[in-house]
């Protein structure tokens, strides 16, 4: 069965890759960056303004995809500069409320330009 | 939000709890295991600057979180390892095929700019997978 196509409202859709796909109970979301819904990144500079976005853009995948931010069990936030971690972590931490996925931080050598943080996340549909 | 049933959050006996993240998580038979690094149970990086130091304590923390998970090294089907630039990465491959023995699963080595804990030279990630039911 092939899954129908996931197409968040109000994000950006990249022109080369799919922002979710389910591999049968797992869905696999790409990197999530600050971009709005015309792809322009908002907020350059700002971590923290950065990070309400792409979490933003993270909850209209998911929803999309008919799952919520307790279904995701795993997540890697790519930062450039670790001074941006605590920006990062609060609105991580807001997003998944008391739920817990294993998180992995990373800082990273560059992301796009002006991109401060990209998130990705992998979610598991709940059969049992 | 429903809290989805078949989810196991492990927090192992004696680590540090990081902030905002369970060490690991069952999803079914699948255990996704959060990046470990060189520290301590009360949160304190282990082996300054020192790769075999360090290793010994990541790979004994990889051991730690699968176990409090009720799975093994055996039962790893992904490994990702994220060394800092200038860590000395055959001290930490050495400890990871101690670890795994004769098992050998996929491994993939990157060298990023640096991790999110300070002084850590390398991290761990791993996927593990047991049939429970």
């Amino acid at each position: 069965m092939t899954p129908s196509p996931i197409r968040p409202e109000g994000i950006y859709a990249p022109a080369s890759y799919q922002h979710a796909v389910w591999a049968g109970d797992a869905l696999y979301v790409a990197g999530q960056v600050a971009r709005d819904a015309h792809g322009v990144l908002v907020a350059p500079g700002d971590a923290a303004g950065q990070a309400r976005k792409v979490y933003g853009n993270l909850g209209a995948v998911l929803a999309a995809a008919g799952v919520t931010p307790q279904d995701v069990v795993k997540v890697v936030t790519y930062l450039v500069d670790r001074a941006d971690a605590a920006a990062a972590d609060a609105e991580r931490l807001r997003f998944f409320g008391d739920h817990r996925p294993p998180h992995t931080e990373l800082v990273i050598e560059a992301l796009g330009p002006d991109v401060r943080l990209e998130v990705e996340v992998v979610a598991v549909r709940d059969t049992r | 939000m429903h809290e989805p049933r078949s989810f196991v959050a492990i927090y192992p006996e004696g680590m540090h709890r990081p902030r905002g993240s369970a060490h690991a998580m069952w999803a079914g038979d699948t255990l996704y295991v959060a990046a470990q690094v060189a520290t301590d149970g009360a949160g304190a990086l282990v082996g300054a600057g020192d790769a075999a130091a360090q290793a010994k304590q990541v790979w004994g923390n990889v051991s730690r979180v699968l176990a409090a998970a009720g799975a093994g090294p055996e039962d790893v089907v992904k490994v990702t390892t994220y060394l800092t630039p200038g860590a000395e990465g055959a001290a930490i491959a050495a400890e990871r095929l101690r670890v795994f023995g004769d098992h050998r699963p996929p491994h993939t080595g990157l060298v990023v700019a640096a991790l999110g804990s300070p002084g850590a030279l390398f991290a761990v990630e791993v996927i593990a997978h047991r049939v429970r039911s």
